[in-house]
């Protein structure tokens, strides 16, 4: 009996047993599937992490890059200190990007922002971690690599390397990093600000008898040859931002006649003409102000305009909304002489964005240059705004018509009268087009805050033209100096510690450029000039007729620079050469140079002995002016002096295609 | 012979009955369980291949030039019946996955909000669907291509 009643336990038991491990088999099999779930989905939010991280790494090398293109001497970089970069050899250190600007930029990027609303918000998924870094282990030096050879000056500046990027990103809780490395380069060049100068002139020597050309109302030249500055082609898809072009800088020293500049804006002969004439201001208020005052004024006429505007246009600038100049005078003085220049009619106000030249809190000088900032977001690099003080904050935005009822008699305030409508509309274009030029905002006074009133100055239709029966001009503005107090923003000038140590070939010079034509000039035509260095000459050069295949930089350590025979640039490689004399005078015995020209030290001259014509810029000291007005000429600007094809011979550091644009072909899916 | 007809050698019909039950409810509950496990598994794997569906559009966009990609690859694409002749060249979708493509463009953006860099770029965003009645049953993900910053 009591064996049956343990059968039945028994059987109970068996009974719990199976079901138990039942139990057990199904649950790890539940726990399996669960864990194999997990897995799952951490595989796929592993791959979306990934693929954010990739497109915060294009993004990452996106701003790098801009970056670098942003640097050359502007060295107002914001994610590394652009100096590190630069060192020679003994001094380089690994150059760590700034990961927490880095990180916070491309985090709260737009683009960025976007894509992680698509992966379900800042909540599930978020960039933890962006870096860049050159780590000097990764970077050799193209002395050390090239090896010494003859004449070619070993630059220990120059480097290449590998820059590494990284991206740390989390999604729902799993990490994913992403690295990358990719070439760098850093070589030579010359300050980007050469790129935008069509004509800069360091000082007009005391003296020196400038141009008297006269005019006639239709803006031709009575008397002398101008000197003709085209910058670009006129409202041309082609044509760079006006804030691109060249500029016009006519020293600091008095003008004490009229030299007359002519804009054009390439072919359509369509442009400004500006006049520097004698200081005008004659009443007692300014003479007291300025009593020894040296200052020319600057005036500006339009000329070529469309037909049925054209007595009017040329009297007061009146453009149509669609027909935007594309030139600008940029002018200013320096703190020694602070009011060289007064702008007067419609000149577009665009001073120069960014100093060519300015002092640095260690001491230092540094040779600047004028990124390419969207006229939108316009900012002085540390300069103060063109602003009146305690006038208005924030300024007050004046239309057109206000700027016009500073300039037209009261009887013409009225829109029926079409010359004051048109000019009305014509300030507002400037308006809208540089909102950030405050000149045309607040009330027009002069450095002393005496208001800038045309009907105060005396004999004021007279001065502004020669024959004294037209009546040119607008509103006196602001003197651009007086924006740009306690900074200099006016001295430009090319020193050995930035040109010579990038020289990649030191050359004496021979009468037959022997070996310098069996290094550069060495192809099948040939005058083809194939340079993509920068060479040094020690003494004087005489440069032979040459045609420009591979531009890049031509140096004079000390005496002339003159050129004998035509430099032409080949129009299919479009590339730029640029000629410095460090210590002497550029001679044109040519016709036509297509290059950019400096010569900058005190006392170095630019000699035209024919008619000039130049394709490219000229940056120097001073102009041998009597030659000038004998000869006339033209400059014209090359939009191609800022093309990124020409980027080895102006950026310092450039970084190699990305090698990840792979392509995904479906081999196994086809068969 | 009373030792061999013991009443308490066997079950009864309510032990049977219990038994059975509870056996019962286990069983229920298991086969819940498993189908559960079995769907949660089967979900997963679709959006596996919904993600990868997903991701041979985004790399093949990648692969082609900034400026070529435009809203002219913006479609829906059935598993089975509809395909889009661009993506012809990718894995064909079967039933019940549905694709979605959309393309978005922006021009002159900064970078940031009050950012003084702007920049133009693109945003793909790629949907997968393998249940047509199901948004839970979607897989959304999307990619940026930058193009160069136009300050």
């Amino acid at each position: 009996m009591k064996t049956l009643k343990d059968k039945k336990g028994i059987t109970f038991f068996i009974v719990i047993v199976l079901l138990a491990i039942l139990l057990i088999n199904i649950s790890s099999y539940s726990s399996m599937l669960r864990s194999e779930r997990y897995t799952m989905y951490r595989i796929i939010y592993g791959d979306n992490a990934l693929i954010i991280a990739e497109a915060g790494m294009d993004l990452l090398q996106r701003i790098v890059e801009n970056e670098f293109a942003m640097t050359g001497y502007e060295r107002k970089n914001t994610y590394f200190n652009y100096e590190d970069l630069i060192k020679p050899k003994a001094e380089f250190k690994t150059v760590n990007f700034d990961s927490a600007k880095l990180t916070d930029v491309i985090s709260n990027s737009e683009p960025i922002k976007c894509l992680v609303e698509i992966f379900g918000g800042p909540s599930i998924t978020r960039i933890k971690r962006v870096e860049a870094v050159i780590d000097e282990k990764n970077v050799k030096y193209f002395a050390d690599v090239c090896g010494i050879t003859p004449n070619i000056a070993p630059n220990f500046h120059e480097k290449f390397g590998i820059i590494n990027y990284s991206v740390v990103v989390e999604y729902y809780g799993v990490t994913k990093s992403l690295n990358i490395a990719k070439q760098i380069k850093i070589v030579h060049t010359l300050p980007k600000a050469l790129r935008f100068f069509t004509l800069f002139i360091k000082s007009i020597p005391k003296g020196t008898n400038l141009n008297k050309i006269l005019v006639d109302d239709s803006g031709n030249p009575t008397t002398g040859k101008p000197l003709v500055l085209n910058n670009g082609e006129y409202n041309s898809n082609t044509s760079l931002s006006p804030l691109d072009v060249g500029m016009v800088f006519l020293g600091n020293t008095p003008a004490s006649e009229p030299l007359i500049l002519k804009l054009s804006h390439g072919s359509n002969g369509v442009g400004e003409l500006f006049q520097l004439i004698d200081s005008f201001y004659k009443n007692p208020d300014y003479e007291k102000d300025y009593k020894d005052s040296k200052g020319f004024q600057v005036a500006n006429v339009q000329y070529g305009v469309s037909s049925g505007m054209m007595a009017k246009a040329r009297a007061y600038g009146i453009q149509s909304q669609n027909d935007l100049l594309s030139s600008m005078l940029k002018l200013y003085g320096t703190p020694d002489n602070p009011t060289p220049t007064r702008v007067l009619g419609n000149v577009n106000r665009s001073y120069l964005r960014l100093a060519a030249y300015q002092n640095v809190p260690n001491g230092n000088t540094d040779v600047g240059e004028m990124p390419s900032i969207p006229q939108a977001n316009f900012k002085t690099a540390g300069v103060k705004p063109i602003i009146e003080k305690g006038e208005r904050n924030p300024p007050e935005v004046r239309p057109g018509e206000w700027i016009a009822k500073l300039i037209f008699p009261e009887a013409m305030w009225d829109f029926d009268d079409k010359l004051y409508k048109n000019y009305a509309l014509y300030m507002n274009q400037f308006i809208n087009y540089e909102y950030y030029n405050f000149a045309f905002q607040s009330p027009i006074k002069d450095k002393n805050g005496i208001l800038c009133e045309p009907n105060r100055i005396p004999d004021y239709a007279l001065k502004l033209t020669p024959s004294g029966t037209n009546s040119y001009g607008g509103s006196p503005a602001k003197p651009a100096d007086e924006e740009y107090t306690g900074s200099d923003m006016r001295m430009f000038s090319i020193d050995e510690k930035y040109a010579l140590p990038y020289t990649s070939y030191k050359y004496n010079g021979d009468s037959d450029f022997a070996e310098f034509k069996k290094l550069f000039m060495n192809g099948k035509q040939p005058d083809s000039l194939r340079l993509g260095m920068m060479v040094q000459f020690e003494n004087d050069v005489k440069l032979p007729k040459m045609t420009i295949d591979k531009g890049g930089i031509i140096i004079c350590k000390k005496g002339n620079i003159t050129i004998s025979g035509d430099i032409e640039a080949n129009p299919i490689q479009n590339q730029v050469l640029t000629l410095i004399a460090m210590d002497g005078d550029i001679i044109i015995e040519a016709a036509k140079v297509d290059a950019i020209l400096v010569s900058m030290k005190d006392g170095q001259k630019f000699t035209p002995k024919k008619t000039l014509a130049i394709n490219g810029g000229l940056a120097t000291h001073s102009m041998d002016f009597n030659q000038l007005l004998a000869s006339g000429g033209t400059i014209n600007f090359r939009p191609s002096q800022t093309n990124s094809s020409n980027v080895p011979y102006f950026y310092y550091a450039s970084i190699q295609p990305d090698v990840r644009n792979w392509k995904v072909i479906f081999e196994n899916e086809k068969k | 012979m009373k030792m061999k007809r013991n009443k308490n050698s066997g079950f009864t019909l309510i032990e049977i009955i219990a038994t059975i039950a509870i056996l019962g409810i286990i069983a229920v509950n298991l086969l819940y369980s498993l189908t559960e496990q079995h769907r949660g598994t089967t979900d997963i794997v679709n959006k596996v291949i919904s993600a990868n569906y997903a991701k041979d559009v985004i790399d093949y966009l990648k692969a082609i030039p900034y400026a070529d990609v435009d809203s002219s690859f913006n479609c829906t694409e059935t598993g089975g019946s509809s395909e889009n002749s661009k993506f012809k060249d990718l894995p064909k979708l079967v039933e019940p996955f549905e694709r979605s493509v959309e393309i978005i463009e922006y021009k002159d953006t900064p970078l940031c909000s009050g950012s003084l860099q702007k920049i133009n770029y693109k945003i793909i965003k790629v949907s997968v669907k393998f249940d047509k009645n199901s948004n839970s049953r979607l897989t959304l993900i999307g990619t940026l291509m930058v193009d160069k910053f136009t300050n």
